[in-house]
């Protein structure tokens, strides 16, 4: 009878191996010096599957947009107005800025990036970049779009680096509500949802609010738009505020993206 | 029996990494998407007959862990473990229904993702452990099992595999 073969001690050798392998951290180099190997294919895959995207988007949208024409004709001309009164809204902001002896722009380091890829892991939200070190992108740089704020970088190597989105369960931002200034902590809970947690209970937060980050923690650049308040109410201990965000970005379908320094150039 | 080691199993491995990678993204319902990488530990002992599976789902841990964000080690030990499972239940039960199939293949799923979730929070120092990986394994897990049938007969058609027959011998000619 051919001997049993003693699975258990599978269990007792591999758990040790395991945290002698978190101890000396070589899940970073090794995952980096990866995606750099496998960059191009991960290139050609992205390619042909936005490819495939935008035929099955087009040819679904073509019915709509021959029923939609006459309603995007009158938008246009609605948008049009909005626009010379936003210029004009923007002539006025720089005349204010000058008396106060505020700087106009803030000069930062900004590089633009393509998503390429997802993690292979169902749960986690971190999408891969098409750029890294080589190209200027460093480690907690912020991530965003054109809509808002979507993530940080949280690995860079040389040719490709990963960006965490707000809505995984490890992404968070400081942030404030632009009318009341209340803080907290705007972070995802893995489902795809965004909430503000740590509001103080007299704080003043509403219910429409724009969120915006704080700049505490030199992680992301002060004022940048993550999403709007929804709801709030006490969370568990009911020692603080939770508020239901409804983010600007729609995470679904990020493709280009722009990393962002924390701190200006110079 | 198909070598683990063949070239052109490999490639297909690599290929269903870029899949996962790349494509499975764009089909997901919500935010869950499917994992095709793990249904090839699943034919492979369903369909091959392999009764040793923790092989090919050690190779499959190897190939996806450096472009993922665990820690090394983890998902390769909870895919080896799950495939020991499978292997058990292969075994065990009768697999030729469809039916069959498609629930041993959430069940490996499953396993694989409950198992690398509790084994995140055994080695990342401040990690505990919540419903949502649980959660979404199941989901996740009943995603990809709607997918066997699909995906076994396009990895049938890449590998050229033929139904096996049976030859009866019905004279015996080694006597003349």
């Amino acid at each position: 009878m051919r001997p049993r073969r003693p699975y258990y001690l599978f269990a007792v050798f591999v758990l040790p191996a395991l945290f002698a392998l978190q101890k000396y951290q070589i899940s970073d180099p090794v995952q980096i010096m990866a995606l750099s190997v496998i960059k191009p294919l991960l290139v050609v895959g992205e390619s042909a599957s936005s490819a495939l995207s935008r035929i099955g988007s087009t040819a679904f949208r073509f019915w709509d947009a021959v029923s939609q024409y006459d309603a995007m004709k009158q938008q246009v001309a609605v948008l049009e107005s909005k626009v010379m009164q936003t210029q004009e809204l923007e002539r006025e902001n720089v005349r204010l800025k000058k008396l106060l002896d505020f700087r106009d722009s803030l000069k930062v380091r900004s590089v633009s990036a393509r998503v390429i890829g997802w993690d292979p892991s169902p749960w986690r939200k971190i999408v891969i970049l098409d750029k890294g070190t080589r190209h200027g992108i460093q480690k907690d740089m912020a991530v965003i779009v054109v809509e808002g704020l979507i993530g940080r970088i949280f690995n860079a190597g040389p040719e490709t680096s990963k960006a965490i989105l707000l809505i995984d369960i490890d992404g968070r931002a400081s942030a404030l509500a632009d009318n009341s200034r209340a803080q907290g902590a705007v972070g995802g809970d893995g489902t795809g949802t965004l909430s503000m947690r740590y509001l103080n209970l007299d704080s003043g937060a509403a219910v429409g609010e724009t969120v915006i980050t704080s700049g505490i923690g030199g992680v992301f650049p002060k004022g940048i738009r993550i999403g709007k308040i929804e709801t709030i109410s006490r969370d568990e201990t009911g020692l603080h505020l939770t508020a239901a965000v409804r983010a600007f970005a729609d995470f679904k379908k990020i493709e280009e993206v722009l990393c962002v320094a924390s701190y200006p150039e110079g | 029996m198909r070598r683990i080691l063949s070239g052109r199993l490999i490639l297909y491995l690599f290929f269903i990494l870029i899949l996962d990678i790349c494509f499975m993204p764009m089909i997901r319902v919500g935010w869950v998407r499917p994992v095709l990488s793990y249904l090839m530990v699943v034919h492979a002992s369903l369909k091959w007959g392999w009764q040793r599976t923790w092989g090919l789902a050690l190779l499959m841990g190897i190939i996806r862990e450096p472009v993922g964000v665990q820690p090394i080690g983890v998902e390769m030990t909870a895919l080896v473990t799950a495939a020991l499972v499978l292997d058990f239940s292969a075994h065990k039960f009768e697999h030729k229904s469809a039916v069959i199939q498609a629930v041993m293949a959430y069940c490996f799923v499953l396993c694989v993702c409950v198992f690398s979730a509790i084994l995140e929070v055994m080695i990342v120092p401040d990690r505990t452990l919540e419903w949502h990986p649980v959660t979404a394994g199941i989901k996740t897990a009943l995603y990809t099992a709607a997918l066997c049938p699909a995906f076994f007969y396009f990895t049938a058609r890449w590998f050229e595999d033929r139904p096996r027959t049976r030859q009866f011998e019905l004279f015996d000619y080694s006597q003349n």
